[in-house]
Order: structure tokens, then C-alpha cells, then sequence
């Protein structure tokens, strides 16, 4: 008990057990405040068409292009332990078998930062409505555009509110079969995950929890898949994510499927 | 002391169902939700995947596992029993990782996940990462604890 070596073995012991205690107290107190999720989202416009996976695949899919309506307010979700909120919107439609679950397949999602995370290229920046009329441009136009490519650029609403009015998805989605066109009873539905800085990592919530009551809303009314129709390539643009605008990461190339 | 710590990793394996139930991401691929270096604990007593959720796919033979976030999720219905196949993307990835399963097999299925995320700690797995990818540092450290423990 009285060579440095063990002086430093039990301060590094004591060490961890005090950061794992407060870790776990941390964790557990972001349970303590209060969150009032709510949501509306309405379907704006679908659209199914013809494509392919791959540009080297043989097999004609049945993609389905949704754009939507979405009133969100998440501000609630944030507290001291929130890092980001990953938020995204999901297509669920019945299977044609009568005794399988339902499909589903993400629309659109977001990454919502909280203020305390580090600035990441992939943060969400909400776009600014339509209807508002354009900042004028300052005279000192250049050093202001230097100091937004580093900073997030500011949306309109608080942090966690989102308006989006017509908005694109950001990814065309298709079924296992292939057939996507006349299904019907298709929903979308909002959800999250809300990743903390130290602890659970913690998706929507239906029902109440203590302090945490659940998500009101955020379902849209049932609808169904058109038939195939949709010529005008500009109406099929997808969203581009922030990831979309570097190189992926790991290069991997698409390697030719063998055929079925 | 060896033991206790050995019992520690097999109640854990036992109690949350996964081979590896405490991994370091090693990747950049799901950035800014898991950094390099950041440890995530896993539980695999889910009865079926949903979007949203991040599986952890390890296939056989490969060296590394992927953590993404499963993006679609269908039933296979060619099966008799209803077998999920789902498809995965990381958040930082622009396509979505048909390419990188194996060959043939666009989607991923249940036997292959070994685990979902539940939880994660950050930074704390840096050290581990520093191990894997140079051993000096693993010999450097025991000689030092080799060295100190005579002189000291």
C-alpha cells in the first residue's frame, strides 16, 4: 500500500467509480424533465413510378415518391443530457398477406442538434418558410458568408419546432415484391430517437412516463398508393441529405448482384 | 481477479443475449451519432426490429462489424414463418448498404444482427481503439507496468 504504483492503481480505480456514478446520475435525471411532444403530419402528394435499384439491375421496382406536410413541436425533448434528436417519418402499409405485419420503410429524416453538441455538416438546418420576405444583403456580404459556412445557419423557429409545407422526402421507397402501386390503408408516422450525451439511447414514446407524456399526434390519415403516373422529372426530385454532399464514407463500390 | 472480471462479460452476454454485448465503434460512418472510439451497449431480446433502431451486423468471415440504422423493414413472405428482412444505412452514408452486404443478399435478416444500441458511453472506447489498430501501444503499456511495478 505504499508503492506509487498502487497509489496510481487506486486513484485510477476511484476514478472511474466516481465517473460511472455520475454518468448514471446524469442519465437518470434526464428522466425528471418534463416533455410534451406533438405533432401533425398530413400527406401532401404521392406518386408511384417505375425504377430501378441499381443502375446495373435488370428488374424494373415500383418506387413511391411522398411528400408531406409536418407541424412538429419537439422542443420539450431537449434537456441537459440531449446531444441530438434523430428524427424521422416512416410509411407504414399492410402486407398483402393476411397474417404478416405491417412494412415499413423511412420517408425523411433529420438530424436535430441540441446547442451544447459540436458542429457537425450533418446537423439539420430548418429551411426557411416560403412566405417570408429575403434578408437584405449587407454590405459586408463576404465576411458573412465566410462565418456561415462555419456556424449553423439560423433557422426561423426555435430549436425542436419544425414547419415543413410541401416538403420532399428524401428517399423514393419500394416493396420486397416489387408492386407498391394500389396498396392501400398507408400511414406515415413520426418518430424519433433521441440520443443523450451519456446513458440510453431512448426512441418516441406513445404512452405517458412519469414526466414524459407521450407523443400527441403525429400520425397521418390512412391513405392509399396511386396507380403508376408521375412523367415530369421535377417532380420526383428527392431531398438531398447534408450526408450527401461528401464522399461516402468508406468508398465501397457496388459490386454486380449475380442474377436471381 | 481475472475470474471476476470473466464472470462480469458472461453474465453480461447472458443477461442482454448478444456474443459482444460492449463494443467500440471504430468507424465514421454514423457520425455525428457515434463517434470513433465511443463504447455502445447493446441488448439483442428484441422479438422484431423496427426503423430507427441500430442493429449491429456482424456476417461471418468479415473482420469488423456495422453499425447502421435500419431504414426498411419488410417481412419475407416467401417464408413460412415470418422472417424480417431489413435494410440498414449510417447516418453519414449517402447510399444505403446493399453494396456492402454480400453478394446476393440485398437485405440483412435477424440471424445476423447481435444486437440492437441501447445505450452508449462516449470517448470512453479510445483506448481500445488505439490498442487494435497499433499493439505498441498494448507493449509499451505492459512494459511500463512491468518496469514500475520493480522500481516503484
Amino acid at each position: 500500500m505504499h508503492s506509487a504504483l498502487v497509489r496510481v492503481q487506486n486513484v485510477f480505480g476511484f476514478f472511474t467509480t466516481v465517473a460511472f456514478t455520475v454518468a448514471a446520475v446524469i442519465a437518470l435525471s434526464s428522466f425528471i424533465h418534463p416533455q410534451t411532444p406533438s405533432a401533425t403530419i398530413q400527406l401532401r402528394n404521392v406518386q408511384v413510378v417505375k425504377g430501378r435499384p441499381h443502375y446495373y439491375s435488370y428488374k424494373k421496382e415500383e418506387y413511391a415518391h411522398i411528400k408531406f406536410d409536418l407541424d412538429a413541436d419537439l422542443s420539450t425533448l431537449f434537456n441537459w443530457n440531449t446531444k441530438q434528436v434523430f428524427l424521422y417519418i416512416k410509411a407504414i402499409y399492410p402486407s398483402t398477406k393476411p397474417n404478416e405485419p405491417a412494412s415499413e420503410a423511412i420517408i425523411w429524416d433529420a438530424i436535430l442538434a441540441s446547442d451544447s453538441a459540436p458542429w457537425n455538416e450533418n446537423h439539420y438546418i430548418h429551411p426557411t418558410p416560403p412566405n417570408t420576405k429575403k434578408a437584405q444583403p449587407k454590405s459586408k456580404a463576404t465576411a458573412k458568408t465566410k462565418s456561415k459556412t462555419k456556424q449553423a445557419a439560423e433557422s426561423p423557429y426555435p430549436r425542436g419546432q419544425l414547419h415543413l409545407f410541401n416538403q420532399r422526402p428524401k428517399y423514393q421507397i419500394t416493396d420486397i415484391s416489387g408492386k407498391l402501386q394500389n396498396r392501400t390503408d398507408v400511414q406515415l408516422e413520426l418518430s424519433w430517437n433521441a440520443q443523450p450525451w451519456v446513458g440510453a439511447l431512448l426512441w418516441a414514446n406513445k404512452l405517458d412516463m412519469g414526466m414524459w407524456k407521450g407523443l400527441r399526434g403525429g400520425v397521418s390519415d390512412a391513405f392509399d398508393f396511386p396507380e403508376i403516373g408521375a412523367k415530369k422529372k421535377k417532380d420526383l426530385e428527392t431531398e438531398k441529405g447534408k450526408e450527401g454532399y461528401r464522399l461516402q464514407a468508406g468508398g465501397e463500390q457496388p459490386r454486380r448482384a449475380p442474377p436471381a | 481477479m481475472c475470474s471476476a472480471i470473466f464472470m462480469y462479460w458472461t453474465t453480461m452476454r447472458l443477461l442482454s443475449n448478444s456474443p459482444q454485448p460492449i463494443m467500440v465503434v471504430s468507424s465514421e460512418s454514423m457520425e455525428p451519432t457515434f463517434y470513433r472510439g465511443d463504447l455502445i451497449l447493446l441488448w439483442n431480446r428484441q422479438r422484431d426490429v423496427q426503423v430507427g433502431d441500430i442493429p449491429v451486423v456482424w456476417f461471418a468471415g468479415r473482420p469488423l462489424p456495422m453499425v447502421h440504422r435500419a431504414i426498411k423493414v419488410y417481412y419475407n413472405q416467401s417464408s413460412p414463418t415470418a422472417e424480417q428482412l431489413i435494410l440498414t444505412k449510417g447516418d453519414n452514408n449517402l447510399v444505403d448498404d446493399t453494396s456492402i452486404y454480400p453478394p446476393g443478399r440485398p437485405f440483412i435478416q435477424q440471424q445476423d444482427i447481435i444486437g440492437l444500441v441501447r445505450g452508449y458511453i462516449p470517448v470512453m472506447g479510445l483506448f481500445a481503439l488505439l490498442a487494435k489498430e497499433g499493439p505498441w501501444v498494448l507493449y509499451l503499456s505492459l512494459a511500463f507496468l512491468l518496469v514500475a511495478s520493480i522500481v516503484l
